[in-house]
């Protein structure tokens, strides 16, 4: 099991409302499974990305990752487990403009002090993998979506995570563009990495093993692919 | 280490204008503490290339009156360095006098035809060559000034007569005609030497040694009528502490009788270490000096310029914060530490501040060429970075400081960013309360310096609008230079006052705003009795009080045709009478130089200001001169109609009359101006550092406001769609800051009076404190502030309303 969470709670304050963004949401994940959860807008998915993501907190219930209780770690030390085993895809693939492909795609081997020789090996490779090795140069804003979402996943996997959390990879990109994506997915899935995809797209989902719908911050149903 | 810089380039060159606001208020900062570093260095390391300046001091003297008053001199008498040095030789070393041969006039130097005048000559000690760091070129050191007749001269000197040649041996001509042998020639003297001469003569013969007659000898124990200065050098193991205890004893044993019992004076001296004496309290009859509040000045503005610019990086790193906080968030998600973040940033502004200094040595080095800048801070300064490699370490050391300083809260502030607001939510535009503060503090200080310049300017205007109790305009002065011209004087100006254009002449030994001798006497009060006074003591030829319009109030003028108006007549000032407290001044009598001359008071003079307005009114004595053997000034009083015709006039007769002299002349106001130089110089200065303050301030704004115009974009084209004025956008954006700029007016003005008036106390006359230059500056740098936002938001502010809401 690579997710547990239990009565997970997410709540919103302001002065003088408060909103609830997770109700009690109970999840898992098994080791080398690709999930999808599918809702619409508002209803906590990405809430509970962010969280499964570690770089948000829940208000209340249990988070172990990989059989650790992390739902009370303060952020270093999530930020150390995050960079070690999490690889993020978002819907506005959240290059950091200023850096070029190869930077962007270094970043998470330079923050996990990898040596610089290894950096570049990983890095041309996983370009390569991602058919954006020719790119490598240029910056995040002369690149088609397509092409950016590539690196983005490439940034993702580069240090090999054991989880890849993706925020609806295909909500900013056309039909074509956004099978390529799906098809790399399902090709690290099949390489053993475990996969949570938000997504709005039926067809999307149904690549993966199971999905999951969620509404009004809580889960409503679970489908599994196959059964 | 290579990528962050490649990052951090890139950065640069991506932001513009960000970068260019930032790099040049940096820049500018920068410059403006390097130039004033180099100056207050210069300042503060005066005489230190004296080996021996630690154990070298300069005697200065104090005399007190029987009635309270007292005279605080840098000058002594001659015999006081010998006497001292030869009853306490455990304690001197050595000593060396300076007495001043070129006051009040200019020594005139011939060999062969070349002739010139020379200012600061003069006769000093044989020993001042071993005592004094000299760089020699020619001659022998030790010997140099051991015969009298012998002159050292400066390598300027020797260029000007004999060229580039060896001039050992050869011979200078004084104007009397005495032979002067040429045994030393040495290297210029470093700017920052507080006495600085371009020749030495032997000081020798009468006058130099020590009168072995008691009463001869007391009498130049008294006499401090040469502009003579003492040098001491201590022995090793002496304690400088303790000179006041061998003064005391010195004074006990030699002037106490002679000065307490009978004129009721007491005399005190004390010794200033060397190297002090550029800054030290002004005295008597100094040289000129430095003045420590203006230098603290200088470097308070300097400090304050690079504070405004630091504070401008401050705010628009944090200010910009709002584009970079997806990056900063992303990077976090993907694992990087706060240290590896707050690390990025500080480098980031390390190399901002690098390139300003970069830039900023390049500007100094322009500015410094310029002659208009050395002439501003009134002396040549050098940054020389490749000959001085550990100044040039300094500098890149202060600019990796300066970067650190900036970037220390930013980097701090921006690697806070939680990773989640990479993903989530709008950034909230943190950190405003303190980018106001910095605002705050940022005008408080352009406008302080402001208010301050304004209010100097005040008093300067003041200074030069008051009454001197005299007409200094178009009084020309000329100088009769040897014994014969002085003894044809009254035919010079008879001569002189036929000229066209002439309106009258007068012929005196001293002029306002020189040096004017001081002298003790006695002087009978109401009861009749015989009272000690201190006073200035003014010697005057014919004419002088109605050539230079002077007001008599009492008594007569001294008339030409009695000869006992020569030494024992006087005419006094209105001070002088109060002091005294004389119900009729004239016919007081009083006796001067020691019994030498007395008589009676025959004219009251109104008050006029004979030295400089820093003090006030003293009680004077004008003196009738005789034919005496000094410098006579030809004061000669023109029509402000066809000067230059009337000095054509003038030279030519000079020609005709002294055909030996090169004819020279001065204007009175001209020469009183010139005491106010230093203030002239610090006013300049403030302002011009004032206006780069309040320009470095308006850097800083205007990308204060392009981000907080940008953020509020949307605000803004929704007021529009409700009909706001393209004005009342701009007042909406600039209301903020000029509260701030009002907050900060408040403060500034308030310290700014307080410096003033601490500056003011420096003065005898003071221009009363204005408060509207305050509020002037106030309006100045609101006014400033407000264009300043203008232009940045105008364009925002015209938009058509719908781009501004299609930019969410």
């Amino acid at each position: 099991m690579i997710i547990e969470t239990e009565g997970l709670k997410k709540l919103y304050r302001t002065d003088l409302v408060e909103t609830t963004a997770l109700d009690s949401v109970n999840f898992s994940v098994d080791s080398g499974q690709f999930v999808s959860i599918m809702g619409p807008s508002g209803c906590g998915k990405s809430t509970l990305m962010h969280i499964l993501g570690l770089i948000d907190t829940p208000s209340d219930g249990q988070y172990r990752f990989l059989g650790e209780d992390v739902s009370r770690y303060p952020e270093s030390k999530r930020a150390a487990i995050r960079k070690r085993n999490i690889g993020f895809v978002f819907q506005s693939f959240n290059l950091i403009d200023e850096l070029t492909v190869h930077e962007n795609v270094e970043l998470p081997l330079l923050y996990a002090k990898t040596s610089a020789r290894e950096r570049q090996a990983k890095v041309d490779a996983v370009l390569e993998r991602m058919d954006i090795g020719h790119r490598r140069d240029h910056l995040p804003g002369q690149l088609s979506g397509g092409q950016q979402q590539r690196v983005a996943v490439a940034r993702a996997v580069v240090h090999q995570p054991n989880l890849i959390l993706a925020d609806e990879p295909t909500g900013n990109l056309d039909s074509e563009h956004g099978a390529e994506v799906m098809k790399i997915l399902v090709k690290l899935h099949e390489g053993g990495t475990s996969i949570v995809m938000v997504t709005h797209s039926p067809d999307n989902a149904a690549y993966a093993e199971r999905t999951v719908r969620m509404l009004d911050g809580r889960i409503l149903a679970e489908h599994r692919s196959g059964t | 280490m290579k990528r962050y810089l490649k990052i951090a380039l890139r950065q640069l060159a991506r932001e513009k204008l960000y970068t260019l606001l930032n790099v040049s208020g940096l820049a500018l900062g920068i410059a403006c503490c390097l130039m004033l570093g180099l100056y207050l260095w210069g300042e503060l390391t005066y005489d230190r290339h004296h080996v021996n300046h630690e154990r070298i001091y300069r005697i200065a003297t104090e005399m007190k009156f029987g009635d309270g008053h007292s005279s605080e001199l840098a000058i002594t008498s001659s015999p006081l360095g010998p006497m001292l040095a030869g009853e306490y030789p455990e304690y001197f070393k050595s000593y060396v006098r300076f007495r001043d041969a070129s006051r009040p006039t200019p020594v005139l130097l011939r060999h062969d035809d070349e002739k010139a005048y020379w200012d600061h000559v003069y006769a000093a000690d044989e020993n001042v060559f071993d005592v004094f760091t000299h760089e020699i070129v020619y001659g022998d050191p030790h010997t140099a000034l051991a015969k009298p007749g012998s002159i050292a001269i400066s390598r300027r000197m020797a260029q000007r007569y004999f060229g580039n040649e060896n001039p050992i041996g050869r011979t200078l001509t004084t104007d009397g005609g005495r032979p002067l042998n040429v045994t030393l020639v040495f290297e210029e003297l470093p700017e920052n030497s507080h006495l600085r001469y371009n020749a030495l003569i032997a000081y020798k013969g009468r006058g130099a040694e020590v009168p072995a007659d008691i009463t001869a000898r007391l009498q130049q124990l008294l006499n401090m009528g040469h502009f003579e200065y003492t040098y001491v050098e201590l022995t090793d193991g002496a304690d400088p502490r303790e000179y006041p205890r061998l003064s005391q004893a010195f004074y006990e044993k030699h002037m106490m009788v002679a000065l307490k019992t009978a004129a009721n004076l007491e005399w005190r001296s004390w010794i200033e270490p060397l190297a002090d004496i550029h800054l030290g309290a002004g005295l008597e009859y100094d040289l000129p000096h430095g003045n420590r509040i203006y230098l603290y000045a200088f470097a308070a503005v300097a400090a304050f310029i690079l504070v405004v610019a630091c504070i401008n990086y401050v705010n628009l790193a944090t200010a910009r914060a709002a584009r970079r906080t997806r990056a900063i968030g992303l990077r976090k998600i993907l694992g990087a530490g706060r240290a590896t973040l707050i690390a990025q940033f500080l480098g980031e502004s390390v190399l901002f501040a690098l390139l300003a200094t970069v830039l900023g040595v390049v500007l100094v080095e322009v500015l410094l060429s310029l002659p208009a800048v050395s002439a501003l801070f009134g002396k040549t300064l050098t940054l020389d970075l490749f000959g001085r490699p550990w100044l040039a370490l300094s500098v890149l050391a202060f600019g990796v400081c300066v970067g650190l300083a900036a970037g220390l809260y930013p980097a701090v502030y921006l690697s806070s960013f939680m990773p989640l607001t990479a993903l989530v939510g709008r950034y909230r535009s943190g950190g405003l309360r303190l980018r106001e503060a910095l605002v705050f503090i940022q005008f408080a200080i352009s406008i302080g310096v402001i208010a301050c310049t304004l209010l100097m300017s005040e008093q300067m205007r003041f200074i030069a609008s008051i009454g001197l109790g005299f007409d200094k305009e178009n009084r020309v002065l000329l100088t009769l230079r040897d014994r014969d011209l002085v003894g044809r004087e009254s035919l010079i100006a008879t001569e002189l006052g036929k000229q066209p254009g002439v309106l009258g002449v007068a012929t005196t030994s001293f002029i306002m705003g020189r040096d004017i001798p001081h002298g003790t006497g006695k002087v009978q009060n109401n009861d009749g009795a015989m009272t000690d006074l201190d006073f200035s003591l003014l010697f005057v030829g014919d004419d002088f009080i109605p050539v230079m319009g002077i007001e008599l109030v009492k008594g007569r003028d001294f008339s030409r045709r009695l000869l006992t108006d020569v030494g024992s007549t006087y005419i006094v000032n209105e001070t002088f009478v109060r002091r005294m407290g004389w119900d009729d001044a004239l016919g007081k009598r009083m006796t001067l130089g020691g019994g030498a001359f007395s008589g009676p008071v025959i004219g009251v003079v109104k008050d006029f200001n004979y030295k400089s307005l820093h003090t006030s009114i003293e009680p004077l004595v004008i003196v009738r001169n005789g034919d005496g053997n000094d410098d006579r000034i030809v004061v000669v009083s023109i029509a402000p109609d066809g000067i230059r015709e009337t000095l054509q006039h003038i030279q030519k007769l000079f020609a005709q009359l002294d055909p030996i002299h090169p004819f020279e002349y001065t204007f009175l106001d001209e020469e009183l101006d010139r005491l106010y130089v230093s203030e002239e110089r610090l006013m300049k200065l403030i302002g011009i550092f004032a206006a780069i303050c309040i320009l470095v301030a308006c850097l800083g704004l205007f990308g204060l406001a392009a981000s907080a115009t940008e953020q509020r974009t949307k605000e803004i084209g929704i007021r529009k769609v409700l009909g706001a004025s393209t004005l009342a956008i701009i007042l909406l954006l600039a209301r903020r800051v000029l509260m701030l700029i009002g907050a900060g007016a408040i403060v500034a003005s308030i310290v700014a009076w307080l410096a003033m008036q601490q500056w003011l106390s420096g003065f005898a006359y003071r221009a009363a404190l204005n408060p509207a230059y305050l509020l002037l500056a106030a309006l100045g740098a609101g006014a400033v502030a407000l264009l300043t936002i203008a232009l940045q938001s105008r364009r925002t502010a015209r938009a058509d309303p719908v781009a501004a809401l299609r930019y969410e």
